[in-house]
């Protein structure tokens, strides 16, 4: 009886064992976390997106289905953006359109931080029920290339060859240098047109103190007197002029002050040895951010980081004009969700006073960037149903994401009805000029940046600094003469 | 070798007593399997693993056994890494305000409900206590946030006792550390009661008795009768408390990741950021060698204070 009882008790704790080492369940997807505005943006849609899906490419194989010509494969589509922002139309439109050739696609939402990407990596090394086929990227060619030189992506320019897709035609020329490597091999292409270089205002608040939108662009003095004329109040009741967005995602504030030095705004050259933090533009960017803050102008960065300010909390509240950080047209044109009744536009970041009238630094050509690449895992058993997904989205099957604020990159769809799409879609919530203003940047100038393995390193070691600078404990030469002998040295680590 | 062969060859059969040891050694190693499975292959394997790819190059994308070995690089980068130095510092003082102020306010309150309440209410609240301590840290990090906020109910209370204007707590470099180590504090002060009040809940009551006898008072009986006889409590919970204080992750994490100015970052946050952030895998598993070494210099004084106190 006991030897019973012993085997019965060492039996359970095996298995107790055994469910605990399998407990994480990996199989949950991200619950979304926007659901109440599902049913608003959903019937905003209906006319615009849903009747722009690409059709199958000419010329493409017509089945990639089992070999029994029955039997459909089934690929995951995975990407960071919640699936009524655009994702459960695309997925649609696809299966009908591919129906009859025997690929299914199901969509898979991740979180885009550092937990989702790490996990995105564990799950590209291991494949399994929680299988990536096709996976869209952000962060540009930097996270591209990491997961490249780990060999987790696979090349899929010759099926692209094969189905007649040229890269450089479609998506410019800056695609076809930057996510070409050795030999035309392509693990990943960019699919929006990034609209990072290009900040939110809130035009009702501009219109009652009788200033300009400024859709050519801005000096840093234009710019510092509007900030000036649009903080209003005191206590819980002030109107900020400008909320810098430190909080949201410092990269892109801290990036902003660099922005004009194009390819080189981190590193001098491609040997990314050294860092550009010298450059004067880096000083006089975060000059700007920290007199507008010290003259009560801009959100205090204690406030910032305490408050968790971003665009939701303190742009469509009302407690700012203006917003630096990523500049969110989708939560902008979202009005039940983020009840709001002013007119947002967006307007090109300012740039130094010695840039003015350089049309390509004031407008937008030297800041704007590709986003959302398109890739194929490595451990997918469908290379090819995959690789024809991601042309069908490249070439008109991403329209539907507009709705997530997403601009299309590729030429063969026509700026005007992106722009059509927009207006449907945000009615008075957005200003039509800006995005058509936006949407005429020459894609062969798109700025592609020089970065290595430190760049992420380097990119928090510039916030400590400016975190230094905003608050006063050193000043800001001093401070940006810090850095760059610091990070000169990580950099040079990693190029060794 | 036969059965018979055996006893041939000892000369003597083995006692029944011998016969019943090894049956139990045996069905004792039974039970141990699974425990010793995951010791191996969950604890062991792994921080073998761990120091080695210490001394590696290692980007964990790349895949098992793909590493160039750097000797002890890593770790002579470590001691000139400002953030790391930071970070060391950073848990060294969260540790050294939350065990031992935790392990006292504890201790008292534990007191005050063993001696001012009733078994139902001293259950209430013990349960009410505990309840941080079960709950996701996340959750629990985030309500804080918002009690935090400059117009959030902590802030006003601050206002209300008279500090006219109280700092904002996660966005100031000098208050977020005290801010995250009030959390943790708050949360793992139900646990420590708990383990206090079954501790009390065990004392001899004649102890208690002799010495109200001998005209000792509450606060008397407190400092020279419960205190003492609660040492090994205190010194279990201070060694636990350490060892989870040197590995506080989810409040940085969750409440201000690592800032601002790095003030709250941690040992293993610092881990996290280096591993999975930077890819530098390597390194990080440099610092949870050094981390590693500390909990391990924990774990022996704790021992080495066990077997005295047994002896």
């Amino acid at each position: 009886m006991k030897k019973k009882l012993a085997l019965v008790l060492c039996a359970a704790m095996t298995a107790s064992c055994l469910g605990a080492c399998s407990g994480g369940n990996m199989n949950q997807k991200t619950e979304d976390t926007t659901a109440a505005s599902q049913g608003q943006a959903e019937q905003q849609t209906t006319a615009a997106v849903e009747t722009t899906a690409a059709p199958a490419a000419e010329g493409a194989k017509e089945w990639f289905g089992e070999a029994d010509g029955k039997t459909p494969v089934h690929i995951k589509v995975w990407a960071g953006i919640q699936p009524e922002y655009g994702y459960s139309t695309i997925i649609e439109n696809f299966n009908e359109a591919y129906k009859d050739k025997g690929i299914e696609a199901e969509y898979v939402r991740y979180m885009n931080n550092t937990d989702g990407n790490t996990r995105i990596d564990l799950l590209l090394q291991g494949g399994g029920e929680d299988n990536i086929d096709v996976l869209i990227g952000y962060g540009g060619s930097t996270r591209l290339d990491r997961r490249v030189k780990s060999g987790l992506l696979q090349d899929y320019s010759s099926y692209l060859n094969e189905a007649g897709f040229n890269i450089e035609e479609s998506l410019g020329t800056t695609a076809a240098t930057e996510f070409v490597y050795e030999g035309g091999a392509v693990y990943g292409l960019p699919t929006t047109l990034s609209n990072s270089g290009w900040m939110m205002i809130n035009e009702d608040m501009f219109k009652a103190a009788g200033l300009e939108i400024p859709y050519e662009g801005w000096t840093y003095t234009e710019f510092r007197e509007v900030v000036e004329k649009l903080t209003s109040g005191e206590g819980q009741n002030k109107v900020y002029g400008i909320c810098w967005g430190l909080n949201f995602e410092n990269s892109h504030t801290t990036g902003f002050c660099g922005d004009t030095l194009a390819p080189f705004q981190t590193f001098k050259d491609e040997s990314v040895k050294e860092t550009n933090f010298d450059a004067p533009e880096w000083a006089e960017g975060v000059g700007l951010i920290k007199d507008t803050i010290d003259n009560g102008w801009a959100v205090p960065l204690d406030e910032e980081i305490a408050e968790g300010a971003d665009t939701a909390s303190y742009f469509l509240t009302g407690k700012c004009a203006m917003y630096l950080n990523n500049s969110q047209i989708r939560l902008a044109m979202d009005t039940a969700t983020y009840g709001h009744t002013f007119m947002t536009g967006y307007v090109p970041h300012p740039v130094p006073d010695r840039y003015d009238g350089d049309v390509d630094q004031m407008l937008h050509a030297n800041r704007v960037s590709q986003s959302d690449v398109i890739s194929v895992a490595a451990t997918t058993s469908y290379p090819e149903a995959c690789a024809e997904f991601a042309r069908w989205y490249i070439t008109g099957g991403i329209l539907p994401l507009i709705k997530g604020g997403r601009i299309p990159l590729y030429s063969g769809i026509p700026s005007e009805e992106v722009v059509d799409i927009i207006s449907q879609l945000a009615g008075t919530s957005v200003d039509g000029q800006c995005i058509a203003n936006f949407m005429s940047v020459d894609k062969n100038k798109v700025v592609a940046r020089v970065s290595s393995d430190a760049s992420s390193e380097i990119g928090d070691m510039l916030w400590n600094r400016v975190q230094e600078i905003l608050s006063g404990k050193v000043g800001v030469e001093e401070g940006m003469k810090a850095l760059k002998e610091e990070a000169d040295v990580l950099a040079a680590q990693y190029a060794k | 070798m036969s059965k018979n062969a055996k006893i041939a060859a000892n000369g003597r059969q083995p006692a029944p007593g011998h016969r019943l040891k090894k049956l139990e050694g045996r069905m004792a190693l039974l039970f141990l399997v699974p425990s010793l499975f995951g010791l191996l292959f969950l604890n062991l394997i792994p921080m073998l693993i761990a120091l080695y790819t210490s001394m590696t190059d290692w980007v964990y994308t790349d895949g098992l056994f793909n590493w160039n070995f750097v000797g002890l690089e890593n770790f002579v980068l470590l001691f000139q890494d400002d953030v790391f130095i930071q970070a060391l510092v950073n848990t060294i003082i969260f540790t050294v305000v939350t065990v031992p102020i935790g392990i006292l306010v504890a201790l008292v309150v534990a007191s005050l409900i063993d001696n001012y309440c009733n078994v139902k209410v001293a259950g209430i609240i013990r349960i009410a206590l505990y309840m941080p301590n079960i709950c996701n840290i996340v959750a629990t990090s985030t309500i804080w946030r918002a009690l935090y906020s400059s117009y959030g109910p902590f802030t006003n209370l601050m206002r209300a006792l008279g500090w006219s204007n109280p700092p904002r707590w996660l966005g100031n470099e000098n208050w977020a550390l005290p801010a995250v180590i009030l959390v943790a504090m708050w949360a793992k002060l139900g646990y420590n009661v708990f383990i206090y009040g079954a501790s009390m809940a065990a004392l001899p009551s004649d102890l208690y008795e002799s010495a109200a006898l001998d005209g000792a008072n509450k606060r008397q009986q407190f400092f020279h009768l419960t205190v003492p006889l609660l040492s090994a409590t205190t010194f279990f919970l201070t060694i636990t408390g350490i060892i989870s204080s040197f590995q506080v992750f989810g409040y940085s994490k969750v409440m201000t990741q690592g800032g601002p100015l790095n003030a709250t970052n941690t040992m293993v946050y610092y881990i996290y950021t280096t591993a999975f952030k930077y890819y530098r895998t390597g390194y990080g598993s440099a610092i949870s060698m050094v981390l590693f070494l500390i909990l391990l210099a924990i774990t022996v004084i704790q021992w080495v204070h066990n077997n005295k106190q047994e002896d």
